[in-house]
């Protein structure tokens, strides 16, 4: 095989994992209970992945391998209470590098 | 403007300005792509050509770096396939939103979908939940995300190696600050802060398991902690 065929092939797997669900909707009746939970999806998978990225591999860590980014902490901090107060995407995004910047590279 | 107009050049436009937050944390993860598939001994047509088609940054980026160590085929195909299932739970989310909507309409969207287009997209259905047009939001957010993750690909294959130490860097908090300006607004009741917050505890309590397994369960653990938040509410609606 060359690295053609892989390319390939991992784009068919990550289309099909993409379109499966989307190509059959409307072709069968979702239950409502999984229906009034669809909603919630992003904001779990969302949360889920900003917790998993401020949670770094640590090898001095003494709880199970993992420790905790404090510039990545106080950086999510800082975006979640400008995002609550301010509403703007690109604001809180704005907000979270400018901290960010602050404290790891002028605090060190 | 009429609530029932479609409008698609407005709508693409909208899509694309409102994913531009979000573009500013999807360059670094481009370009680092493309220093990293450089450095594996991927051709650089075949760099090219893996964002063109497959357009998935973190099985890219495992793909190149298990090719550098030499990692079995079946290998890369099977962690690209667990590291992009949490994109069957976007799917499924968009499918009662999708519904009437045609065939090939449907697969360019599936083809486009992304952390950061669903993000953008669920954060616009939930403000305008079933007004007309989703799909050419969607396409503006797509196809912003694909035209910058190939240019980014481009740069990274072109500055090579000369960014040393770029993983280092910290990239990742603007993917965090970008997420957390998604889910904060959307905290407005008790069922959503049940969401974050089960999904939250889960992530922690899964972190490190293969093939970011620990995603999907606690995206479903978040989702049922809404559901059951929801119906508590309900209950205590209808007690006396």
């Amino acid at each position: 095989m060359n690295e053609w065929t892989l390319i390939f092939l991992m784009a068919l797997i990550t289309f099909s994992i993409r379109y499966v669900l989307i190509a059959s909707a409307g072709r069968w009746h979702i239950p409502s209970t999984i229906e009034r939970g669809l909603k919630y999806v992003p904001i779990a998978v969302l949360s889920a992945i900003v917790v998993q990225t401020i949670m770094v591999s640590s090898g001095t860590s003494p709880v199970q391998g993992w420790a905790i980014n404090p510039h990545f902490l106080v950086s999510a901090i800082v975006a979640f209470v400008v995002s609550r107060v301010t509403n703007s995407l690109m604001i809180t995004v704005m907000a979270g590098l400018f901290c960010y910047g602050v404290i790891h590279y002028m605090l060190g | 403007m009429s609530s029932d107009s479609v409008q698609p050049v407005q709508k693409m436009f909208l899509g694309a300005r409102d994913t531009l937050p979000l573009i500013l944390a999807a360059v670094p993860f481009g370009i680092l792509y493309g220093v990293l598939a450089k450095a594996s001994g991927l051709s650089a047509w075949a760099t090219i050509g893996m964002s063109v088609l497959v357009f998935a940054g973190s099985s890219q980026f495992i793909a190149v770096t298990m090719l550098a160590s030499a990692v079995a085929w079946p290998a890369i195909l099977l962690t690209t396939f667990f590291v992009n299932l949490r994109h069957m739970l976007y799917a499924a989310a968009l499918v009662p939103h999708v519904r009437h909507l045609p065939e090939l309409v449907k697969a360019k969207m599936a083809f486009w979908l992304t952390d950061e287009t669903f993000a953008v997209v669920s954060d616009w259905l939930r403000k305008n939940s079933d007004e007309p047009g989703l799909e050419w939001y969607y396409f503006g957010s797509g196809l912003l995300m694909y035209g910058n993750w190939i240019l980014c690909t481009f740069i990274g294959l072109t500055l090579g190696q000369s960014l040393p130490g770029m993983e280092s860097w910290g990239l990742e908090v603007a993917m965090i600050v970008a997420f957390v300006g998604i889910v904060a607004p959307a905290l407005t009741n008790p069922p959503m802060w049940a969401c974050a917050a089960a999904a939250s505890v889960c992530a922690v309590l899964t972190w490190g398991w293969s093939n970011q397994s620990g995603l999907i369960i606690s995206g479903l653990v978040g989702v049922a902690a809404g559901v059951v938040m929801e119906k508590l509410e309900e209950n205590k609606k209808v007690a006396p």
